[in-house]
Formats: C-alpha cells, structure tokens, sequence
C-alpha cells in the first residue's frame, strides 16, 4: 500500500485501520457531538429510544443496523430536519460551540447546515438537481454560504472538484448530473458538502449504489479529505465488514435502540450483543462457506412493550428479556443493553 | 440427463450503432459499440457459474443473449446446441420452460394488479402444467419452498416487503420445474440479513435440485459464497475464468486481484483503489482493454490483445504479465 498523501493533515490527527494509522483516541480531544437521551415518537410509536453516543473531532462513527431500524432518521436529526415541537423529538444534540441545537430554530439551522454540519445521500442522482449544471450547483453555496463573489466562487469549485479526484474539472462545471457516472454523481456530492469546511459530515450509505472499486475509492476520498480537515465524519452503513474498515467507533442499532456501541476493533471483533453477532453472521467475505442468517422479522416500535426488542428473534433470549428492558451498561471496552450476552 | 452443455456461447459478439459524441448535424457517423466482444463460456448441467464485474461490464447483454432477447451480431448462442435466435416449436417451448429468470427489479418486474397467487401461477398456467382444482395447492407448496407464508396468497406487490418480492420472483421461476436458473443482480439492494436469507435459500434449492445456476453479480462474496465457478467480465470479454475458489485465493489477472482488494473484509485497510472507471467501449484503444487502469502494464500491452487462453485445466486468463501464484 502506498502511503497517503495528507497533504495538509495535521500531525496530530489519526487515522482509522482503514488508512494505516493508529486508531487511538486523539488524547484530551473534546467531542464534537453529543447525543443523549434522543427520543422520537409518532402516535404509538416509540422510532428512536433513547438514543445516544458521542463523536470526537476527526473521528468516523459507523451507525449500523438492518432497514428500519433508525439510522437516517438520527441523520435527519443531526441535520436539523426532524425538530420539536412539529415531531416528537426530546433528547439533546450538542454541537461543539453551539451548544443544544435540537431545539433551534429553522433560522438557527440555516446558519449551521453547510457550514457545520453537511450530509450526503445514497442516490446522488437523486440528490442532484438534473436541471442545473454541476458548476451552478457547487457555486452557488460557495456564493451564499461563503459569500464569495463569481469569480473566486469559480476557482474554489474547480480546486474543489480536482480535489475530489474529478479529472478536467473546468470543463465539467457545464456538465449536467446525467452526463456524469453514479460515481462521479457521488464525487460531486462529495464536494458540495465539503464546500464550506463542515466540521461534521454525515454519508447515508453514501456507496450502496456503486461498484465496490467505486465504493473503495468514495470511502478513501471521505476519510481523507475528512480527516485533512479535522473533520468528523458519520457513516450510515449495513455492511459491518466494510464498517470495520472505515469507523473508528460504531453504534448498533435495532428497532431505535442502541443495542451495542464502542470501537470498532471491539465491537465488530468480538460481539457481545447477539444481534451485532448475527449481523455479523450476515457478511460474506469471499471465504465465507456457511451463513447463518437471522429469522426474519422486524422489530416492534409501540411505545408500551416493555422488554428487548430483539426479543422474538434472539437464540438468547431469556423469560425475562419480553419483560423488561435491559439497560445499556459498560461491559469489557463498550456499552451493551441485554440480559444474556454472549461470553 | 446428458452431460451436453446446456449453454454454450462461442465468441459472442454483440456491438451497437451509437452515435458519435459531438458529432455535428452533417457528420453523424455512426460507431460500432462493442458491449460484447468474444465472450466465449459455457454452463453444464448442475453446475453453478457466476459472472462478476463492474458496472457497463456486459453482464447484462450477455444475459440477455442467453435469453434470446437480443441476438448476438456475430459468433453463436447455444441453448442445447442449438442457436438460440433459432429456436422453434418444440425446442422454443422447451427453452422457455427450462430456462428461468430472475431480475435485478423485482418489484418493476412483477404486475402490480396481480395476486401473489396469480404472479406464481402464471407459469404453471402457460405450460398446462396445473389442473384448475390444484392450482392454489401448487402455488402454496411453491410459497413454502421459498419461505412465505401461503396467507399472502391473495396480497399484491404494493403490501410486500424488498425480500418476500425476491421469494416471489424465485416461486415463479421455479414454478415451471426449469433446469437452469439466471438471475441479474438478484439480491443487491437488499439489507444484508434479508440478502443472506435469500442467498441461503437459492444455495439451498440449487443443490437440492439440481439446478443449474448462471448468477451474474459484482459481490465476489456471493459469487463465492453461491457458485464453484467464476468468469471475471472487463468491457465486453471474460478476462479470467475457473473455480471461484482457485481464482479468489490466487487471481492470476491484475482486474481480478484489483476487485479483490475493493471487497470489504473486516479489518482489512482499504487498499488503494482501482483508479478512474470502466472506460466507454466505444473506440477502444489496440492492445489490452484493461491497460489504462492496470498496475502491471508494460509496453506490449499496448501492441496486441491478449487472448483468453487456458493454464490448467481448471483456469483460463487473459493477461501478458499475469500475477504468480
Ligand atoms: N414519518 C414517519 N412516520 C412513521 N414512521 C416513520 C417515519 N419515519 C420513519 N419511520 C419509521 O422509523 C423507522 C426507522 O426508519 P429509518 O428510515 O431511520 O431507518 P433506516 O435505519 O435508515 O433504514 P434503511 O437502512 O432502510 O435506510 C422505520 O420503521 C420507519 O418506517
Ligand atoms: N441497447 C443498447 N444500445 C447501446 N449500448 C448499449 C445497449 N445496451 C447496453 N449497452 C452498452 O453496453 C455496455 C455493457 O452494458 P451492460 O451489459 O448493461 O453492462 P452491465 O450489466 O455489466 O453493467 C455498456 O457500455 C452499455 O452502455
Ligand atoms: S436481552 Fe434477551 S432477547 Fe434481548 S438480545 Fe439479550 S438475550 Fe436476546
Ligand atoms: S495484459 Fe498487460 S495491461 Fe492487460 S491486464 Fe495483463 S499486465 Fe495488465
Ligand atoms: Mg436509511
Ligand atoms: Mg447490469
């Protein structure tokens, strides 16, 4: 492997597994975000419980778990575009310097979103505007974000589109989305995000619909150009294997709970929660002779069951786990909330 | 059963007329696109091949020649040695009945006005092959050989999930007892616990019953995990091909180990990727097609084309400096 060049990175910053560095905590760093106690009902239904963990600067965090089970919905959240009192959201989000925006006002939030916090989607084509040429849709943040006039906001989205590895990026500023491959769609995301120096990127599966040779080579344009700036970083993923590659720490989550949270080179290791365990169970590395895929089923959101939620599909699964909720503790190197782990 | 092939594709070609890009009002020459260029392979009763590559690789022209959608422009298609452009009478019915698809899109390739029940029975009901007072009693066994409860008989495509569609698809396709299953991107876009259960189901029924399965996929984790053989795709020609096990654990061909090292494997850094995309296969370049992406590349790379040529009986690659084993 070659080694990367980091151009500006800061000597201090490390690097996750996936880059070659050290995978420590940067000492004394202060979080970045805080969430704590993050709730989100609808009607009967209890989407997100309790949610919460908390994310250093220049760190990835992996949020993790089947179809359903909460992730874009904290992503939303972390974006300002799920806020009480319209939805039934309680809990906090602490932004570094900012204090609890889970309450602030739209007006708040149109300060913070590109400037501090930035998302990118799965589908970029969808996420792109197919009327408007690429140049019109990275200038024009720079201009009202950044304030930067024509001229200046036309040199900062080319240096912007080379740096995402878009090759004759003057002449790609006239392109439309369509005349651009679903990769070079996501690089373009990729730069309109990283416009306005966010120090928190969020990626809703941002390579689910890409080749794998796309995929490695998104997920090393994020941790590098992420981590070149200090930034955070949080990905929404399925595959826990590629998680493994790219996070430094991870939540699992199942049914809008966080089941199991740590480093990554813990949690994914060496499961303790049986639904991480099985979701491992699900990966397929190219050796992989048996599966053993979980039943299938889906967990229930009403707000009154009491119990685990994973209950009706665990091996594991105790009388008392339908019966009461089991809280999450600290247990060997993470946080962990069931009755019966694995040893 | 005969041992024959039961597919056979001997340098299939299959090229399009595009229009030149920029070319203007009075020049509009046509190019020749080449999605398929030489694509020689071949499928043997029971066995179970996987096709693997990136996206505009070919894979899907090359099923859908495999089909009869589309002919081939130049080399042969055979289905039981016998051209498939060609088929008539009996032979055509007896391809439709033994060769089954199942698609990328499950939910677009399923009529939304139809029953779960009539989806499955369609089959059976164009091949005669139900009586009218056991039609539900076939398509509930064929809904309880893919896992779903018969109580969605009378549902419709808009109230089932991702993964009971999948079951769907793989219920009808059984329904007409076909000996060879192919199936296009069958199961990405699924969670990765519903991808098991459907990749389980479909390894399960293929040994059971001694299907023939052809699985075109860019997950080697399921090429692998699904069949004993692989042909690796690059712009239109299979660039390696053998036992997915061999390859996978010693790829001889550069693009091969490049798709290895893209594959998420726990703990494993993210190697440096594959640089820039599959290039347009308009106007290729002479030489290897994979040279302007390939690491190991030297200057007779550029003169000829290497050809598909076996190295043991078991493994065929196409490359000038291959990787030792
Ligand atoms: N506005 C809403 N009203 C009711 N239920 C909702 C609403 N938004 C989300 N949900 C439910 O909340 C749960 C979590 O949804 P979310 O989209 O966050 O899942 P996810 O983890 O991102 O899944 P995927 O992997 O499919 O993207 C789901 O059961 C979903 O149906
Ligand atoms: N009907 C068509 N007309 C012109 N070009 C086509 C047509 N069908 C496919 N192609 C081209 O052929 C190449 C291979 O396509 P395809 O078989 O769909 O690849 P894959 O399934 O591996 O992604 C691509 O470059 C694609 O754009
Ligand atoms: S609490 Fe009980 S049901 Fe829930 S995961 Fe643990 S053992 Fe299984
Ligand atoms: S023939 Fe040359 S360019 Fe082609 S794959 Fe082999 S080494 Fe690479
Ligand atoms: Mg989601
Ligand atoms: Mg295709």
């Amino acid at each position: 492997m070659k080694p990367l060049d980091l151009g500006t990175a800061r000597a201090s910053t490390t690097l996750p597994a996936a880059l070659g560095g050290r995978i420590e905590p940067a000492a004394g760093t202060e979080p970045l975000l805080k969430v704590e106690g993050l709730s989100l009902t609808r009607g009967e239904s209890l989407i997100l419980d309790e949610v919460a963990f908390s994310l250093r600067r220049g760190a990835t965090l992996g949020l993790l778990g089947e179809s359903g089970a909460g992730k874009s919905t904290i992503a939303l959240a972390l974006i300002g575009l799920l806020r009480k009192p319209e939805v039934g959201l309680s809990g906090t989000i602490t932004l570094d310097g900012e204090g609890d925006v889970v309450d602030a006002p739209e007006k708040a939030w149109l300060k913070l979103r590109g400037r501090r916090v930035a998302m990118i989607f799965q589908d970029a084509s969808a996420a792109l505007n197919p009327c408007f040429t690429i140049g019109r849709q990275i200038m024009t943040p720079l201009r009202r974000v950044l304030g930067l006039g024509r001229s200046a906001a036309r040199v900062r989205a080319i240096e912007l589109l080379e740096s995402v590895g878009l090759n004759d990026a003057p002449s790609r500023l006239s392109a439309y989305p369509h005349q651009l491959s679903g990769g070079m769609q996501q690089r373009v995301m990729i730069a309109i995000a990283l416009s306005s120096n966010p120090d928190l990127l969020l990626a809703d599966e941002p390579t689910s619909a890409l080749d794998v040779t796309i995929q490695a080579q998104i997920i090393r344009l994020i941790l590098e150009e992420t981590r070149r700036r200090s930034a955070s970083c949080i990905f929404v993923l399925h595959d826990l294997a590629l998680a493994s590659q790219c996070c430094d720490d991870v939540v699992v989550l199942y049914g809008g709970q966080v089941v199991e949270t740590g480093p990554s080179r813990i949690v994914l290791d060496a499961p303790m929660h049986p639904y991480t365990q099985a979701l491992k169970g699900c990966v397929l590395e190219f050796d992989t002779e048996e599966l053993e895929p979980l039943p299938s089923g889906a967990p229930s959101f009403a707000s009154k069951s009491p119990g685990c939620r994973f209950a009706d599909r665990c091996a594991r699964a105790l009388d008392k786990c339908a019966a009461t909720k089991p809280p999450l503790v600290a247990t060997r190197g993470r946080k962990l909330a069931c009755w019966n782990p694995l040893p | 059963m005969s041992t024959a092939p039961i597919f056979r594709l001997l340098d299939v070609q299959k090229a399009y007329d595009v229009d030149a890009k920029g070319g203007s009002l009075f020049s509009r020459a046509k190019r020749r696109l080449r999605a398929l260029d030489g694509v020689r392979l071949s499928l043997a009763p029971g066995e179970s091949l996987a096709i693997v590559g990136e996206s505009g690789s070919g894979k899907t022209t090359l099923l859908r020649v495999l089909l009869g959608l589309t002919h081939p422009t130049d080399g042969r298609a055979l289905f039981r040695e016998k051209d498939i452009a060609s088929l008539d009478g009996v032979d055509r019915d007896r391809f439709c009945r033994e060769v089954a698809a199942i698609y990328q899109d499950a939910r677009g390739s399923l009529n939304p006005r139809m029953s779960v029940l009539d989806l499955i029975a369609e089959p059976l009901d164009h091949h005669k092959l139900c009586t009218n007072s056991d039609r539900s009693d076939r398509v509930a066994a064929l809904m309880s050989r893919v896992g779903l409860s018969p109580a969605m008989m009378s549902r419709y495509v808009s109230a089932l999930s991702g993964g009971q569609l999948r079951r769907i698809a793989i219920a009808r396709a059984l329904a007409s007892e076909p000996s060879v299953l192919v199936a296009d991107e069958a199961v990405s876009g699924l969670d990765v616990s519903t991808q098991a259960q459907i990749l389980k189901l479909l390894r399960d029924l293929q040994r059971e019953m001694g299907l023939s399965l052809l699985f075109i996929t860019h997950d080697l984790g399921v090429a692998a995990y699904l069949c004993d053989r692989i042909a690796v795709m690059y712009l239109g020609r299979v660039v390696e091909a053998g036992l997915t096990r061999e390859v996978l654990k010693a790829p001889a061909h550069p693009y091969t180990r490049a798709l290895l090292n893209a594959s998420p494997r726990f703990f494993a850094p993210i190697s440096d990727p594959l640089p820039g995309e599959v290039p347009s296969p308009i106007d290729l370049p002479p030489g290897c097609r994979f040279a302007g992406r390939c690491v190991r590349a030297q200057d007779d790379c550029q003169k000829s084309e290497p050809a598909l040529t076996p190295a043991s009986p078991t493994r065929m690659f196409a490359c000038f400096h291959p990787l030792a084993s």
